[in-house]
């Protein structure tokens, strides 16, 4: 019976709903649509001070003139760091949580060590690497220095992207797993032991029984991780501050946004700049994840 | 009928009322006696937070009804905390600008928007300190340098050299170096004669990155006949007069190559915490960084015999007589801050001579006050400086360039660099950063 069905009760559930809703859209929707409008803009960020409509400007400026060429570095970073990181973590994942579904002393334990970095903060993160990777003597140091050789680990511009990546994965990969393993736990014994009594070796039984059935688990797994890899800078900000050829577009957003006058004094902050890299983020984001998701959900149905 | 019995609770509630009423009078009577918390918000340095913290406490000493709250903040989220309560009205003394030239309008030839500083002060959120009577406590020369629109909105701290070497006596004796390097071919003997003896002969704190461009302004400072030539190659570039490709620019990026050659090659890992560590370990002998560092050299290691010389990047010895630097970051009131008359008295009470020689002195910073005298250390720097006192550095001379890409920003680009970089070719280097420069102008 729906305690909800008549009368004034019926307004109830909206009205445990309204707060939340309420929130969001002050908290969330509202900024988030403001920026498309301030995209069009010169706002600096500096209280007070006026600004102007400037049009397609900012857009204009961000794919032509002097730092066309960054951007363009830039954009292609996120996507090969978004590409990288989905792909990479997702067949990570999934071994770890086949692996993690069989029978094995101590499931519980490994379960607990893979999840556990996903429960850390990304400051906590970004120290445990720096020093594991600490160029004045850090374990990865010493390492190298047993073998006669050295690095300069997230200072070294050919290293440090693969590094921040590593770290992301690393971060991010117990989730996935998570999933993975929720998914395998809907796979029925039977179906399973059917495909053996029939003679599926293992692969077969992965690809033509397990797939399929955990193919929602995929799209959920390669939807979060493209959206999240593709919205990241925390990372990359607290290892190498986007230095050494590891800026993302998330954080080149943060730094035209917030930081530009900090460092110098000199340079002034460009809000109305950042807004429009963050509308070509969000283009970006929509474009990859949407598309991403189509084409996945279509290969379940086919499956 | 019986009247009817006053429920417990209700007596509990005449009670409190009672009881909050008698508080209230009392605190009103005592009303004289309410503190006043003033908001202090500046960016995190451990010897500034250390100096203003004691400088602090004897305020509050000799005014017991202002209570200081001070909030340091990171420097790179520094400005984007100060705009935030400076929009709130949460600050009632922060940084205006991170320099002098932060003070300073763009002059016309530079396109792009001014420095926040300047954008606030025009918007109206510093109050106007011109008519302050502890102003004439600081050098005038000083304070000109920190004007706006020709009004007093910021008061500076003190004057910081970025152009030098700290260097180890111990290690340079024991290489057979009697002398310090006055020319370039002497730095790079100095460089062999150090690697000979087995000694490393540089440190850079690369990780943090803009330490890695102090080796570079030295070089400027080096090569660039004066501050005024400086400024003419500021202009220059902006009005396309002057390349990145010109051979003076290309011979800057050549020597920055050979500083970094000299250093250990795992230095662009290495922050300035770890350099400043490094070197006051004694284990480096040299470290190319600022002088606000030495209180913490002598902190680590009070007993390390070490001095402070400019750079020598150029090849005659009167080049490289002289030190550059900046004024650092300048105290301001935000006009939106409700206890203005306080922090009035909290920038008199800093620029009192007494309590400034023992901010100085705890920073580390030059004084920027006539007659004071801090530390030797920074005493043994006079014969460096200009005659006017601070000679700006390269990065207090040229106006960076928003609209430009990381190759052009802030010429010149040390962190394309090998092995901050990539680059090893300095003339394919610069003709990349003429190309960027040229299509931020066209833009």
């Amino acid at each position: 019976m729906n305690p909800f069905r008549g009368g004034r009760a019926r307004s109830a559930p909206w009205l445990g709903f309204a707060p939340g809703a309420a929130l969001f859209v002050l908290i969330a929707l509202v900024p988030a649509v403001g920026v498309v409008p301030l995209s069009f803009t010169d706002i600096s960020g500096v209280p007070n001070a006026p600004w102007h409509w400037i049009g397609l400007d900012n857009y204009l400026r961000f794919f032509s003139g002097g730092q066309a060429q960054d951007n363009f570095a830039t954009l292609l970073r996120t996507a090969v760091f978004c590409l990288v990181v989905t792909v990479v973590q997702t067949a990570l994942a999934l071994g770890l949580a086949l692996l993690l579904n069989t029978r094995m002393r101590a499931r519980a334990l490994f379960r607990a060590v893979v999840f556990l970095p996903t429960v850390l903060g990304v400051t906590v993160i970004g120290l445990i690497w720096s020093l594991v990777f600490d160029a004045g003597g850090g374990p990865g140091q010493s390492v190298l220095r047993f073998f006669g050789a050295s690095s300069a680990f997230f200072g070294d511009p050919d290293l440090a992207f693969p590094l921040v990546v590593f770290v992301q994965m690393w971060a991010s990969i117990g989730y996935a797993v998570v999933i993975f393993l929720a998914g395998l736990q809907t796979v029925p014994h039977d179906l399973v032991e059917a495909s053996v009594l029939d003679g599926a070796g293992s692969w077969q039984r992965f690809r033509c029984v397990v797939y399929p059935l955990i193919a929602p688990s995929l799209t959920a797994t390669v939807v979060i991780a493209i959206v999240g890899s593709l919205q990241s800078y925390q990372l990359v900000y607290v290892l190498t501050g986007g230095q050494f050829n590891t800026k993302v577009l998330a954080l080149q957003v943060l730094q035209s946004g917030f930081s530009a006058g900090s460092g110098t004094g000199q340079l002034a902050q460009e809000q109305g700049f950042a807004s429009a890299a963050s509308m070509i983020q969000f283009a970006l984001i929509a474009v990859v994840a949407l598309s991403t998701l189509a084409y996945l959900r279509r290969r379940e149905v086919d499956l | 009928m019986a009247p009817r019995a006053r429920p417990i609770h209700r007596l509990w509630a005449i009670a409190t009322v009672a009881l909050s009423l008698a508080l209230s009078l009392s605190a009103c009577a005592d009303s004289g006696n309410v503190q006043t918390t003033l908001r202090i918000l500046i960016h995190s340095n451990p010897p500034t937070n250390a100096a203003v913290t004691a400088l602090n406490q004897e305020f509050e000493r000799k005014y017991p009804n202002i209570k200081i709250e001070l909030t340091t903040v990171p420097t790179n989220d520094f400005a984007r905390a100060r705009n935030s309560r400076v929009a709130a009205g949460t600050a009632d003394i922060t940084e205006g600008a991170s320099s002098g030239l932060g003070t300073q309008p763009s002059p016309a030839y530079v396109t792009g928007p001014q420095p926040d500083f300047v954008t606030g002060v025009r918007a109206g959120n510093w109050v106007d300190l011109s008519d302050q009577p502890f102003l004439k406590n600081f050098s005038p020369d000083v304070l000109r340098q920190v004007v706006t629109d020709g009004k007093q909105y910021a008061v500076p701290s003190g004057g910081v050299l970025y152009t030098g070497v700290f260097y180890n006596k111990t290690l340079f004796a024991s290489a057979g170096l009697t002398s310090v390097p006055t020319t370039w071919p002497q730095f790079q003997d100095a460089v062999r004669k150090l690697r000979a003896a087995n000694i490393t002969p540089l440190v850079i704190g690369g990780k943090d990155i803009w330490p890695a461009g102090l080796p570079l302004l030295a070089v400027v400072q080096s090569l660039f006949p004066d501050v005024s030539a400086m400024q003419a190659f500021d202009q220059g570039l902006w009005q396309k007069t002057a390349r990145l490709t010109d051979p003076i620019s290309v011979q800057v990026l050549e020597r920055v190559k050979e500083i970094y050659a000299s250093a250990d090659p795992t230095f662009p890992g290495v922050s300035e915490d770890q350099a400043s560590a490094k070197f006051a370990s004694g284990t480096v002998a040299m470290w190319p960084d600022g002088t606000w560092n030495a209180a913490a050299i002598d902190k680590a290691n009070p007993n390390l015999q070490y001095g402070y010389f400019p750079l020598p990047a150029g090849d005659s010895p009167a080049g490289n007589t002289r030190l550059a630097g900046k004024l650092d970051f300048s105290f301001a009131i935000p006009t939106s801050s409700a206890h203005r008359t306080e922090a009035l008295q909290w920038l008199a009470f800093y620029a009192d001579p007494d309590n400034y020689r023992t901010f100085a002195r705890m920073t580390g910073f030059i004084p920027i006050q006539p007659d004071i005298s801090t530390t030797p250390f920074n005493d043994s720097l006079k014969p460096y400086l200009a005659p006017g006192g601070i000679s700006p550095a390269w990065d207090q001379t040229f106006h960076p360039n928003a609209r430009s890409g990381d190759l052009s920003r802030h010429p010149w680009a040390f962190p394309s660099i090998a092995p901050m970089g990539r680059e090893s070719d300095m003339t394919a280097l610069a003709q990349q950063m003429q190309e960027n420069w040229v299509a931020s102008l066209s833009g």
